[in-house]
């Protein structure tokens, strides 16, 4: 994947951020990402020219995911018969919002009165809820449409049953922020009252579904609704991953491999077995180069806390294979991309004449930027808690590549 | 043995003495809302109060609270109705709150200290509380508002 000339760390090329984002064709994966990271663009680039060619159908939005996409309100929508509004959220939370989101689409279309809405979770269930793989900017761009149809397929479901009941036509009858109105006849109803009924109905599509124009969104766009999770954060209580308390759990940390692509030649866990707590040392084999999503392995320290198993690790005795990538030196890598950046490229797709007219350009500009690899270092280190199966209460989100063996939160 | 106080309930614990803080009340009395991020006190996610003082837990052993009053994010209101918290869900201040609990013990130790501080003595205070999401600015406005609720600065 590496053009000949750059000493590129090994491995790394392989792995495009969106490896996995079955809705991109090939002209997609040449991304914002893959031309940061200035690896292996040329390649990609290249394979780009006979699908453009051909020119195919493209699908560029969730119907091209694994699973697809999901609209049906019995799924997402639950109401009580006190009016109690329960929002099913699909996506994964990771400080993007998406718990405030996802249930403000559903809930603006459903005329909802926010202050009644409950957001639920949902487990990790593809069949069942569509594609929940949550990144790559998708959960709006993609579910917009979907929810929004999810929301106003309930509103009118709501309708109808009041509709039937009252036997006026459902045309006269508005629905606004939990309550139903008949003006004609000034019958007036809460979304709880006919909640059963309409959950009984056959859900509206096609022609028949009638969205809201956007200048009637109440809630979408209008910076009204604060965060779902902001109560939960300010007192300590939202549950973030390393944050899984599991009766009896033991804790571990990992010793990985200071190169990428390193293995462990040799480890002694006689000191690190001699810490207070520690108990026990299991060395990990990590995933071949390119290791894309899959872990890298290392020697792991489990004990009763986490600094007894941080302490422990500290103690390990470990030498390293550095693998392919030892010799990487990250000047050179600079030099290379450089004189590759400067180097005349390949001309692929050209619509107009851009080249001639920059040449005619009374002034130019020429700028180069450079960004280094940089350790993504989040604040919340990565975690995962896993208990074995089947003593599990229900299989949790389930690793999509692998046979789950484990309950694990969270979400894979 | 160390005995202490840790929002109002006296514990004893009979482990190791040097185990910092943040793990004792995470692993052991499983109060999870103060994070773990550095370990070495750079970014501020474990922010607790000793005797009212936001200190980092990550390098503060247990052995250092012996006899002392330690707060946590849970214990610093039953409901979540300090002024800095209320203020802080307000102005949606979280992105994705990992730091956010760091960020509020903090600003809470500051305002006892300075019940109206100027700009200067907010960044002074809080530049030792990171924030990958970037939320510095309305961290900023909600301690000035967290001075209102509170009236003023009175």
């Amino acid at each position: 994947m590496t053009p000949d000339g750059l000493d590129a760390p090994r491995g790394a090329a392989a792995a495009p951020a969106e490896a996995h984002d079955a809705d991109a064709q090939p002209i997609l994966n040449v991304s914002r990402r893959a031309f940061l990271l200035g690896l292996g663009a040329g390649a990609l680039v290249l394979a780009v020219a006979p699908a453009l060619a051909a020119d195919p159908p493209r699908r560029y939005g969730g119907d091209g995911m694994p699973g697809g996409l999901k609209d049906d309100p019995r799924l997402f929508v639950a109401i009580a018969a006190d009016g109690t509004v329960t929002i099913l959220n699909h996506r994964a939370e990771m400080g993007q919002g998406v718990r405030t989101s996802v249930p403000m689409i559903i809930a603006d279309e459903l005329e909802a009165d926010w202050a009644r809405v409950q957001v639920r979770q949902a487990p990790g269930d593809e069949a069942r809820y569509g594609n929940q793989n949550t990144d790559g900017s998708r959960s709006i761009r993609h579910n917009f449409e979907p929810l929004r149809r999810a929301g106003a397929a309930a509103r009118q479901m709501l309708i109808a049953a009041a509709a039937a009941s009252w036997k006026v036509p459902a045309a006269e009858i508005v629905a606004e922020q939990h309550v139903l109105t008949h003006a004609g006849s000034g019958r007036r109803a809460g979304y709880g009252e006919f909640a059963a009924a309409a959950a009984a109905l056959s859900v509206p599509s096609g022609e028949a579904l009638k969205l809201k124009q956007p200048a009637q969104f109440r809630y979408i766009g209008k910076g009204r609704i604060g965060g779902i999770d902001n109560r939960d954060i300010v007192s300590g209580k939202a549950q973030y991953g390393i944050d899984t308390r599991v009766p009896g759990m033991v804790y571990a940390v990992v010793a990985r491999p200071p190169v990428y692509g390193g293995r462990v030649k040799h480890h002694d866990a006689a000191a690190a077995l001699k810490v207070p707590g520690v108990l026990k040392v299991v060395p990990l084999d990590g995933a071949p180069i390119p290791s894309a999503f899959f872990p890298l392995g290392g020697v792991a320290v489990v004990a009763e806390n986490t600094w007894a198993a941080i302490e422990g690790r500290k103690a390990l005795q470990i030498e390293w294979d550095h693998g392919p990538n030892a010799g990487y030196d990250s000047q050179r890598y600079r030099a290379a991309l450089e004189t590759a950046s400067r180097a005349e490229g390949q001309l692929v797709y050209e619509r107009g004449a851009t080249y001639a007219e920059l040449a005619r350009a009374e002034r130019k500009i020429a700028v180069e930027y450079y960004v280094p690899h940089l350790a993504h270092a989040p604040m919340e280190p990565p975690a995962r808690s896993c208990a074995p199966m089947p003593t599990a209460p229900r299989p949790g989100p389930a690793c999509r590549r692998r046979r789950p063996r484990a309950t694990c939160w969270p979400a894979c | 043995m160390v005995t202490l106080t840790v929002n109002g309930r006296e514990q004893r614990f009979d482990g190791n003495p040097e185990m910092p803080l943040l793990w004792y009340l995470r692993d052991v009395l499983g109060l999870t809302g103060a994070k773990y991020g550095c370990g070495m006190a750079l970014c501020g996610v474990c922010t607790i109060h000793l005797d009212g003082v936001a200190m980092r837990a990550c390098v503060t052993p247990v052995a250092a609270a012996e006899g002392r009053q330690v707060t946590t994010i849970e214990g610093l209101s039953p409901d979540a109705s300090h002024p800095v918290q209320q203020a802080w869900t307000e102005l949606n201040v979280a992105q994705c709150g990992y730091c956010q609990c760091g960020q509020i013990m903090q600003a809470a130790s500051l305002l006892k200290d300075k019940p109206k501080p100027t700009d200067a003595d907010i960044d002074a205070a809080m530049v030792g509380n990171l924030c990958r999401c970037g939320t510095y600015t309305r961290i900023r406005a909600a301690i000035h508002l967290a001075v209102e609720k509170s009236g003023g600065g009175a």
